[in-house]
């Protein structure tokens, strides 16, 4: 316990954690502008002009509309006997709204339930360059020879600088998101949009919150792993970074059958509760091969599990190698 | 002597490293002992091993074999009873450059669950308490090298290990820590110094050992182990090369220095003088002159060169021990 709270002395006394939780304020800041301008009712001019448009509209509809609900259904009816199954054109939406002619505005709800799951990976990475540093910057620096000269146990030392760097991540995992959702709801009441955010809307923004916290804690915890595995804080962010963008997108459409298996489809799959992905299914028919898409799920449980195996697999790499290393 | 009689004992200890290029030996068959109390050199070229010997001592590098005791507890397996008695500063000082000396020394002093007020003492002691508030990245490279010391005070140690701690630092700085390193002798505590430069381990050690190519060359009292070989002659000459075989031919160990000759190892100019005129050879030159490391190095070895064919061992294999009556060096 004693080492664990030295390793939070000294991370408190970082100046990167400062930087970063600056950084982490400035894209909230960012974010919360967006949605400002995004949150705003209609002004007076785009209102007269939506007006204009509508009565344009309409007045062709008044003129053709029965026409062209006409042809809608005649089109639906050829289809659905060409495709063997019903479809569904929408014939009974097509007279004009006034919506259809003013900017559009997410309402909250959608934010809430489609963009903050987007957003909520801002503090984990915040929180991977936090855990990456914690131990990357030591080995590089030479700084761990001093502390190891102090402390030889170094099973200890790594489980220490791992646990503290995991601690850090929740407060400021936390913080960040309470900014985001609370920067969110506060431009939307601002502007009078908010709408009706029902009770299980609210529990279900509480819940990616919390698990982004646990996220954040487990990716400063992995984080300092790799630091302690690569020893340099370029290489581990570089190789994260290859990872995900390149290694991940190559996979995602070479082999549409391993996105379950994708660190990043898991990753969404915790942050928002489960998650679903496309995947094409072929099959030889008359026509020729004919392929459908399917959609599959991935669950929140399957997520857990295979986050925590690989957290689990990485941590226990770092301990092992940090035992048995060299250190300079 | 008991094995209490010495702070620190290896036998056989080996390390390599693998590289681009192959095995590299860096200590091999390393029979170390320092004794408990005073200062202790340990002495030898730029890569003969003494900052791999160190590491391996306190743990941050593992060895390939052999064995290695601090205070007669075995290292590494037991070096967490004993670390609390060692105090290292192992190459250069490395601290947090962000952080101040005195958040460096406050977090090590937790770690080791030192005393409330011992980092002002320490800080006092080294001369840091009015830049104790600064940053470390700010600091000279005396007053870093003064804070790795403070670190090492922090344990109140029996034994300090110091690997060239005067590297980089003016006369000023060097003049200091070899006081502090005496000073601390004299408080009855072990101090080890590792240094390449001879005359350093020579002004402040009382005790040393010579290492080459990993092994242990000489060890012993200071003035047993290299009094007898700081000393050289320069030979001024008219036939340098005749002079050089009949030299040579008499057993002295002769360099080629420009238009002179070096004569290591021998004390006696008479007895050069007298070599070269019963051979007809008159000298213009005849002066005694101190030599450095690589001359001591090179006589130790036997051998002419630093080169990759140099055993690093006298020919018997065995470290040369002025201390166990051996003689050592071409005469």
């Amino acid at each position: 316990m004693r080492l664990l709270g030295v390793e939070l002395r000294r991370l408190a006394a970082r100046r990167l954690i400062v930087l970063v939780l600056l950084g982490g304020l400035a894209a909230t800041v960012l974010i919360v502008v967006g949605a400002w301008f995004s949150a705003q009712p209609p002004t007076e001019a785009q209102l007269a002009e939506a007006q204009t448009m509508y009565e344009q509209e309409l007045e062709y509809w008044e003129q053709n509309g029965e026409q062209m609900v006409t042809d809608c259904l005649e089109s639906e009816e050829v289809d659905s006997e060409l495709e063997g199954e019903d479809v569904d054109y929408g014939c009974d939406q097509m007279a004009p709204q006034l919506e259809w002619f003013l900017p559009y505005s997410p309402p909250l709800e959608e934010v809430f339930t489609s963009n903050l799951t987007t957003m909520a990976f801002l503090p984990v990475m915040l929180m991977l360059i936090i855990g990456v540093t914690v131990t990357a910057a030591e080995l590089s620096t030479g700084t761990m020879s001093t502390w190891l000269t102090f402390v030889p146990r170094r099973t200890r030392v790594v489980l220490s600088k791992i646990t503290a760097s995991a601690l850090v991540a929740v407060p400021l995992t936390a913080l960040i998101m309470a900014l985001v959702v609370g920067g969110l709801y506060g431009v939307y009441a601002f502007h009078g949009t908010t709408g009706t955010i029902s009770v299980g809307l609210w529990t279900e923004v509480v819940w990616i919150a919390l698990r982004t916290i646990a996220l954040g804690a487990v990716t400063a915890a992995v984080g300092s792993a790799l630091g302690v595995l690569l020893r340099h804080t370029a290489v581990a962010l570089g190789l994260v970074f290859v990872w995900s963008v390149v290694v991940e997108q190559i996979l995602r459409g070479t082999a549409p059958g391993l996105q379950p298996y994708l660190l990043s489809m898991n990753l969404i799959a915790w942050v928002q509760g489960g998650t679903s992905y496309w995947i094409n299914e072929c099959r030889d028919s008359a026509d020729g091969v004919l392929c459908e898409g399917i959609e599959r799920t991935l669950s929140m449980g399957a997520a857990s599990i295979y986050l925590g195996v690989g957290t689990v697999v990485v941590l226990l790499l770092a301990t092992l190698v940090f035992r048995r290393r060299d250190v300079g | 002597m008991g094995q209490t009689d010495y702070a620190i004992v290896t036998r056989e200890l080996r390390k390599t490293y693998r590289g681009a290029r192959g095995r590299h030996v860096a200590v091999d068959s390393l029979d170390l002992r320092v004794p408990v109390g005073g200062v202790h050199g340990f002495l030898g070229p730029n890569g003969s091993g003494k900052t791999t010997t160190i590491r391996m001592l306190l743990g941050l590098v593992r060895a390939d074999s052999g064995r290695m005791r601090i205070f007669g507890q075995h290292v590494p397996e037991q070096l967490p009873e004993v670390v609390g008695r060692v105090g290292a500063i192992v190459e250069s000082p490395k601290f947090f450059p962000s952080f101040t000396g005195r958040t460096n020394l406050d977090l090590l002093a937790r770690a080791i669950d030192a005393p409330r007020g011992r980092v002002d003492e320490v800080l006092e002691a080294t001369g840091l308490r009015e830049r104790g508030a600064d940053r470390y990245r700010g600091y000279s490279l005396g007053m870093k090298q003064r804070l790795a010391i403070a670190a090492t005070l922090l344990k109140q140690p029996d034994l300090l290990i110091f690997d060239e701690p005067t590297n980089g630092l003016d006369p000023a700085g060097i003049h200091e820590i070899r006081g502090t390193m005496r000073r601390l002798a004299d408080e009855g505590r072990t101090v080890l110094v590792s240094s390449h430069i001879l005359a350093e381990v020579e002004q402040v050690a009382d005790t040393v050992s010579i290492i080459g190519r990993g092994r242990l060359l000489a060890t012993g009292p200071v003035a047993d182990v290299i009094g007898d070989r700081t000393a050289a002659v320069r030979v001024g000459v008219a036939e340098p090369e005749r002079a050089r075989q009949v030299l040579e031919t008499a057993g002295l160990l002769v360099r080629v220095e420009g238009q002179h000759l070096m004569v290591d190892g021998e004390r006696d100019p008479a007895r050069i003088s007298w070599l070269l005129g019963t051979n007809g050879l008159w000298v213009n030159e005849l002066a005694p002159v101190r030599v450095g490391l690589e001359s001591v190095f090179l006589e130790l070895t036997g051998s002419t060169t630093l080169g990759a064919d140099d055993s690093g061992t006298s020919p018997g294999g065995e470290p040369r021990s002025p201390s166990l009556g051996t003689e050592g060096g071409a005469r």
